[in-house]
């Protein structure tokens, strides 16, 4: 088993950077979900995606189910982003070169 | 993400945030980063490669500030733990990331090391503005 931050030091950082509470989000290259849950926990909505479809259908599959009603979930990546403009208040990249 | 779609990747990410909206960069920057397995430290990955890619890809998101897209609002860096529980499984992983080499020596120790193995990585977030 592997955990890649295991103590979310980086969400609690980008959190003092950014309430997210309330807010637009995109997780760009979201992985497995890493960052999604607790973003989506705390934003009004939650654009999340990854073009490795795999992952993202393992983040789909853990999110909570009290969060699913504000995340969107996809497999691409940014430069196929379509998005009607100004949509979203924050994107986050997170280890997502 | 290839280098050359940087560019036309933030210009999606700047058009589909608002006016003023915020754009965090998350990136492991330590070229050495250190590897321990409960609390003895067994080595060090070599992550310079990863370095040489991580400096193109801040060139080009310098190129989307040079143009007036975004501004740089804020930088520091954080350390980030990754942990396994087992000690071949984190080999395996290690030798997957891009842009970084482990020895066979540390291979080798991590292989047969008491687990957590714990990879400590310097993390750089950054903050863009959009304008």
């Amino acid at each position: 088993m592997y955990w890649r931050d295991r103590d979310k030091v980086e969400f609690a950082e980008i959190d003092r950077l950014v309430p997210l509470d309330g807010k637009r989000v995109l997780d760009v290259g979201c992985g497995t979900g890493r960052l999604t849950i607790p973003v989506a926990a705390r934003a009004e909505r939650v654009y999340a995606f990854d073009p490795d479809t795999d992952a993202v259908s393992i983040a789909r599959k853990s999110l909570p189910t009290a969060l699913r009603r504000r995340v969107s979930f996809a497999a691409h990546g940014a430069e196929a982003l379509d998005m009607p403009r100004r949509r979203f208040d924050v994107a986050l990249c997170g280890w997502s070169l | 993400m290839p280098l050359e779609g940087v560019v036309h990747a933030l210009e999606r990410l700047h058009t589909a945030v608002t006016r003023g909206g915020t754009v965090i960069d998350t990136q492991p920057i330590g070229p050495r980063p250190t590897v321990t397995a409960s609390g003895i430290r067994l080595g060090m990955l070599d992550c310079r490669e990863w370095r040489e890619i991580v400096a193109a890809f801040d060139a080009e998101i310098l190129r989307t500030v040079e143009r007036g897209l975004f501004i740089i609002v804020d930088e520091r860096c954080i350390s980030v733990k990754d942990q396994w529980d087992n000690g071949d499984e984190c080999v395996d992983d290690v030798r997957s990331w891009r842009g970084t080499r482990i020895s066979q020596t540390l291979a080798r120790r991590i292989a047969s090391a008491n687990p957590p193995i714990t990879v400590a990585q310097t993390v750089r977030l950054r903050m863009l503005r959009a304008r």
